[in-house]
């Protein structure tokens, strides 16, 4: 006999893993992937992104144990993942220096194509993918949480591990930024 | 409410974050003022515009190839006894689907 796991919350699943249970973790997985997924795509915008959120399942399932129940099980796995993309960012920054001419070259300017860009989106989105691509990962990912996913200030603040003010004062850069690089094609 | 107050709030008031009071006095001011008014459709256009994005999507077999990655026997098990009774499940052989290739169907067909 095998448990079913009816509107089992996070947490319970967490705990049902950790006291052996690994099709607990499967549905966690089954439940977080694509929204995981996304955000790391939103944050990153590279190629690596479905590498990254394997990454982070991994990392999670490794260190489960670590986790402290009086934080919801989201908020921590997506402390995994800020953790983790935040270390890629980094890395492709540190071998940008090591091999580029030109130090002072952006993220956003990775030549290979982003999972934004491999969309095979319409013409007229090129414009504004390319714009997103340009932002800063915190502008980017904070602005696709409410714009494309629709997320309350409250939620992006939890998702991204920052203050409701800091997600409103990022939102208002970002848009202002976005306005100037797609400033004729509006 | 001046232009620079309004512009302030802006960004809260197009995403329906502002208290109902604040938004009232949003309001007011983007009645008089075509300017701000003008931002704020330039704000709401960048939204709607985004909103119609298609969507990233994980390749198929995510998954599985996952599962496949994760060992067997971790994480080390506490005892039973250190976590509380789980009411929350059912023994029932029916309808759960854990098999990796299941889930995967399972995901599909959601």
């Amino acid at each position: 006999m095998r448990p079913v796991y009816t509107a089992a919350t996070d947490e319970e699943l967490a705990a049902a893993f950790l006291a052996g249970d690994h099709d607990a973790f499967h549905r966690l997985v089954l439940r977080h992937q694509d929204k995981l997924h996304r955000f790391v795509c939103w944050t990153v915008n590279a190629a690596e992104a479905e590498d990254l959120t394997q990454e982070v399942f991994v990392e999670a399932y490794r260190s489960l144990r670590g986790w402290r129940r009086e934080a919801l099980f989201r908020t921590w796995l997506y402390g995994i993942g800020r953790n983790i993309c935040r270390r890629h960012l980094r890395d492709q920054a540190r071998r940008r220096r090591l091999f580029d001419e030109d130090a002072d070259i952006q993220a956003a300017s990775d030549p290979r194509p982003g999972p934004l860009q491999r969309l095979g989106v319409e013409e007229h989105n090129i414009a504004m993918l390319n714009a997103i691509g340009q932002l800063s990962a915190e502008h980017r990912v904070t602005l696709m949480l409410r714009a494309w996913e629709g997320l309350p200030y409250a939620e992006i603040a939890e998702l991204t591990g920052v203050p409701k003010g800091t997600v409103r004062s990022r939102l208002h850069n970002a848009r202002r930024e976005l306005a100037k690089l797609l400033e004729h094609s509006l | 409410m001046n232009c620079a107050h309004t512009q302030a709030l802006l960004d809260e008031y197009v995403d329906g974050e502002l208290p109902a009071s604040d938004a009232a006095r949003v309001e007011a001011h983007l009645r008089g003022c075509g300017n701000c008014r003008q931002s704020a459709e330039e704000l709401r256009a960048i939204s709607a515009r985004i909103s119609t994005l298609p969507e990233p999507t994980l390749p198929e077999g995510f998954a599985q190839r996952l599962f496949e990655r994760l060992p067997l026997d971790a994480p080390p098990a506490l005892s039973r006894h250190d976590t509380t009774s789980p009411g929350w499940l059912v023994e029932d052989t029916s309808a759960f689907v854990a098999e990796p290739e299941s889930l995967h169907l399972a995901r599909r067909a959601a």
